[in-house]
């Protein structure tokens, strides 16, 4: 149980005991009980009923908090509660219309009321007054708003009831009758305890929590309250010294009036105060977890980081730096980056820092066509040395970072020792490969020409005397040589493939096919044609030309009938070419669309079409080296679909025609260079 | 009757050909005897050979030399380098008739003032064209004088 929730329990308990005290004074006839100051004002046994009632509705209010674990219990009490509250207020509303109408109403329900008749009689002071009617209201308003959750009316409301004791206490203490009128100290001083402990029941929201916390402004206000409750109190005592008891109600309502207003002044600037010292406290909590985050960032980045101040010097250094540079931080602390980095301030000053690396290497420009330009490039591999004086490969990075000490720079330098020795291994082996493949086919084209020209001899050495059977051989054996030149010739241009690089351009389509179809479809049999609007590929021709040559030979190669049409479109995308390649040949089954691209796969028997199965293999590997793709695809010409309506409309061979509706390959270009 | 045999061993120069295999050199034999050169045909399987050859007392001059690139011991490139510095031999006119039709070689080779590079594949792929290349060549061409050494 909180002490805010104590304290407001005491203060009940105090009130219903004080309470019981003066009922027990009617009931037992002690005047003294419920009339403190003899000829004085005394609380009317319906003032002491309904402060009771308050009392105990704290008090039940107070009970699920005590007792959290039975349920069945709150609610029951929660109920009592709410209905000792409800009569308070009903008993208060009623007295305050007797009052303004001047009808008489409670006297039916008034306990002792014949002994409040006599006293009245006997001309002492014995009613519930309007300002007592308007304070129970307002505590009974209040409890019953605690009970429903709404804790800013509550506090209002309980704010609200202090009014008229405090002002009757007032007039107590500076002897003005007006100011307190029926009200008796007693009902005084129960109602103030009420109203605070209401106050109190809230604790845990809006001003109350402000002034109760904990916080340095919650401090502050509580200082203010103290002093702005306790300065008119003093001061008004002072002057009634000075002034031998003779105080003007001027004087005590401006004193009253400036305590209210400055109570209510304070608690206003509490809360905006607060509200302001909530936002600073959370945006100083952010800062630190953004500086922690950036500290932890940095001391356990894997790639080792210098932080630099303006004059590159090694301002911090995180755990990796010290791994890599092999010296601990306080000594790597104030070296010049050229130490550890040789020319390392010449790549900080001549290269641009990472980030706008990013915004410039967007897009491949075009028009200078030149974006290899070391000014451009973020990324450097220089030399790091150790302090061994050992020589490490590393990759350095740049950026700039805003500080409190001014602009720094952070210097990211990632070991390339591993990668390099990869690399160079990669590249050996690429480069053994290489040597294997030429050398292989040529020196096993050696013997195969030997064999070849013994052929030659032998056939010109018998002349006509090679007959039947032999000569039947000899042409199968000449056959078989022709196909092991021919397997051997690919796997040399397969070998020789990305050899020479060379720079990609916008190549007219319709210039490089018809190069082609002059050089190897040269009898109009078969039929090229390029179609649609687009006729521009952004590829190097040398490549362009392979990759197209050897899917046209394919078609022509694999093609059921002797003649054939080749469409070829261009579909441009965001930042790929897509060039398409449909021929009206057998066309291949899905289940076969990516083993055609592996290296000397057919999927006929040689005997049958001769080919090496390295012309599609050429292709994928030449495209893999433009980063670009090729694969078969589900997809007619747009741009002919008049003619594939027409064939398929074309009597009885239009099952077998849709059966075959030809191959369609689809080369991916990507609008720029592969890195 | 001087200027007379000096003709005569104009006419007809020899054919020095170095290559290491020997069915490419059948097959340059049987070209040359269609054409009636087989006699002045000298064979070397590499460099150091055919450069014993042309170094001997009654050296073999004038010659045309058709020189393989891919031999043991000495290369062609690296026999067409010892050539032409040789003082007494960097006259001497030489074809090269190799499988190779790698740029690097050609160029190599050209670079050593070679009269023709000739691939294998097309000059040796039926028996007349290096037969009638080697005869016209040999017939039309006028010889220089060995340089004193």
């Amino acid at each position: 149980m909180p002490k805010t929730l104590l304290f407001a329990v005491a203060l009940a308990l105090g009130v219903c005991v004080l309470v019981l005290l003066s009922l027990v004074g009617y009931v037992a006839g002690i005047e003294a009980l419920y009339r403190p100051l003899a000829d004085g004002v005394a609380t009317h046994p319906l003032t002491a009923l309904t402060l009771l009632g308050c009392g105990v509705a704290v008090l039940l209010e107070c009970v699920p908090v005590a007792r959290p674990s039975v349920s069945d219990g709150h609610s029951l009490s929660l109920a009592a509660a709410r209905g000792l509250a409800f009569a308070a207020l009903l008993v208060a509303l009623v007295r305050l219309l007797e009052d303004v109408s001047g009808t008489v109403i409670l006297h039916a329900i008034t306990p002792f009321q014949q002994l409040v008749d006599e006293e009245l009689a006997a001309g002492k002071s014995n009613a519930m007054g309007a300002n007592t009617a308007i304070t129970m209201m307002l505590l009974a308003a209040s409890l019953l708003m605690r009970s429903f959750g709404h804790a800013r009316m509550s506090q209002l409301g309980a704010f609200g009831s202090l009014f008229f004791p405090v002002t009757s206490l007032a007039g107590y203490s500076y002897g003005l009758q007006d100011f307190y009128g029926e009200m008796s100290p007693i009902t005084c001083l129960l109602t103030l305890w009420m109203g605070v402990s209401c106050l109190f029941l809230t604790a845990d929201s809006w001003v109350m929590n402000v002034l109760l916390g904990n916080t340095s402004v919650s401090r502050v206000g509580q200082i203010q309250l103290v002093a702005s409750l306790s300065f008119p109190l003093f001061v008004g005592y002072g002057v009634l010294f000075v002034q031998t008891r003779e105080v003007s109600s001027l004087f005590a309502i401006v004193m009253v009036a400036f305590m209210w207003f400055s109570v209510t002044l304070i608690s206003y600037s509490m809360l905006r105060l607060r509200r302001f010292e909530d936002d600073l406290k959370s945006s100083i909590q952010q800062l630190g977890v953004s500086e922690s985050q950036f500290r932890d960032l940095f001391e356990y980045s894997p790639i080792a980081t210098l932080l630099l101040d303006k004059k590159n010097r090694v301002v911090s250094s995180n755990h990796e730096a010290e791994k890599l540079f092999d010296t601990p931080r306080d000594e790597l602390h104030n070296m010049s980056v050229d130490s550890l980095v040789p020319d390392g301030k010449a790549f900080i000053r001549d290269t641009a820092p990472i980030e706008q690396q990013a915004e410039s290497d967007s897009g491949y420009d075009l028009d200078s066509g030149n974006n290899q330009t070391n000014s451009h490039e973020s990324q450097q591999r220089l030399v790091a040395t150790a302090r061994s004086g050992t020589q490490i490969p590393v990759e350095v990075s740049h950026t700039p970072i805003a500080t409190l000490d001014g602009q720094q720079t952070l210097l990211a330098i990632s070991d390339r020792t591993e990668v390099q020795h990869h690399l160079d291994s990669l590249e050996r082996s690429n480069k053994e490969l290489d040597q294997f493949a030429y050398i292989a086919s040529h020196d096993l084209r050696a013997p195969l020409r030997a064999i070849t020209s013994l052929t030659r001899f032998i056939e010109e050495d018998l002349g006509d005397q090679l007959q039947g059977e032999t000569a039947e051989h000899f042409s199968l054996l000449k056959g078989r040589v022709k196909r092991m030149d021919m397997l051997l010739n690919d796997l040399l241009e397969y070998s020789r493939v990305g050899r020479t690089a060379s720079r990609p351009e916008w190549l007219d389509l319709d210039d490089v096919i018809d190069g082609l179809r002059q050089l190897y479809l040269p009898d109009n049999r078969f039929t090229i044609e390029v179609l649609g609007n687009t006729r521009k590929v952004f590829a190097a021709r040398p490549q362009f030309e392979l990759v197209a040559r050897n899917l046209l030979m394919n078609s022509v190669k694999h093609h059921h009938l002797d003649a054939g049409h080749i469409r070829v479109w261009v579909e441009p995308a965001d930042d790929t070419t897509c060039v398409y390649f449909a021929d009206d040949g057998p066309g291949i089954e899905p289940r076969f669309r990516q083993k055609v691209f592996d290296i000397f796969t057919t999927l006929k028997p040689r005997d049958e079409v001769e080919g090496s199965g390295m012309g599609l293999a050429l292709v994928a590997k030449s495209m893999q080296l433009v980063g670009g793709t090729v694969e078969v695809v589900d997809k007619l010409c747009p741009f002919s679909m008049v003619s594939q309506a027409e064939s398929v409309h074309n009597g009885a061979d239009s099952q077998e025609k849709t059966a075959q509706s030809g191959t369609t390959f689809c080369l991916q270009y990507p609008n720029h260079v592969p890195v | 009757m001087m200027a007379v045999r000096q003709m005569e061993t104009r006419s007809s120069p020899a054919i020095l050909l170095v290559d290491d295999d020997d069915i490419d050199r059948l097959a340059v034999r049987r070209c040359l005897r269609k054409v009636a050169l087989e006699n002045s045909l000298i064979e070397a399987r590499d460099g150091v050979e055919a450069l014993e050859h042309l170094q001997a007392d009654e050296g073999v001059w004038p010659a045309l030399i058709l020189l393989d690139i891919n031999m043991p011991r000495m290369n062609g490139l690296e026999f067409l380098q010892a050539l032409r510095e040789n003082v007494a031999l960097k006259r001497a006119p030489v074809f090269v008739l190799s499988t190779s039709d790698n740029a690097c070689d050609m160029a190599a080779a050209y670079d050593q003032m070679i009269a023709g590079y000739l691939l294998k594949q097309d000059v040796l792929s039926d028996d007349s064209r290096l037969a009638e290349l080697v005869s016209s060549y040999t017939s039309n061409v006028a010889w220089p004088d060995k340089p004193d050494a």
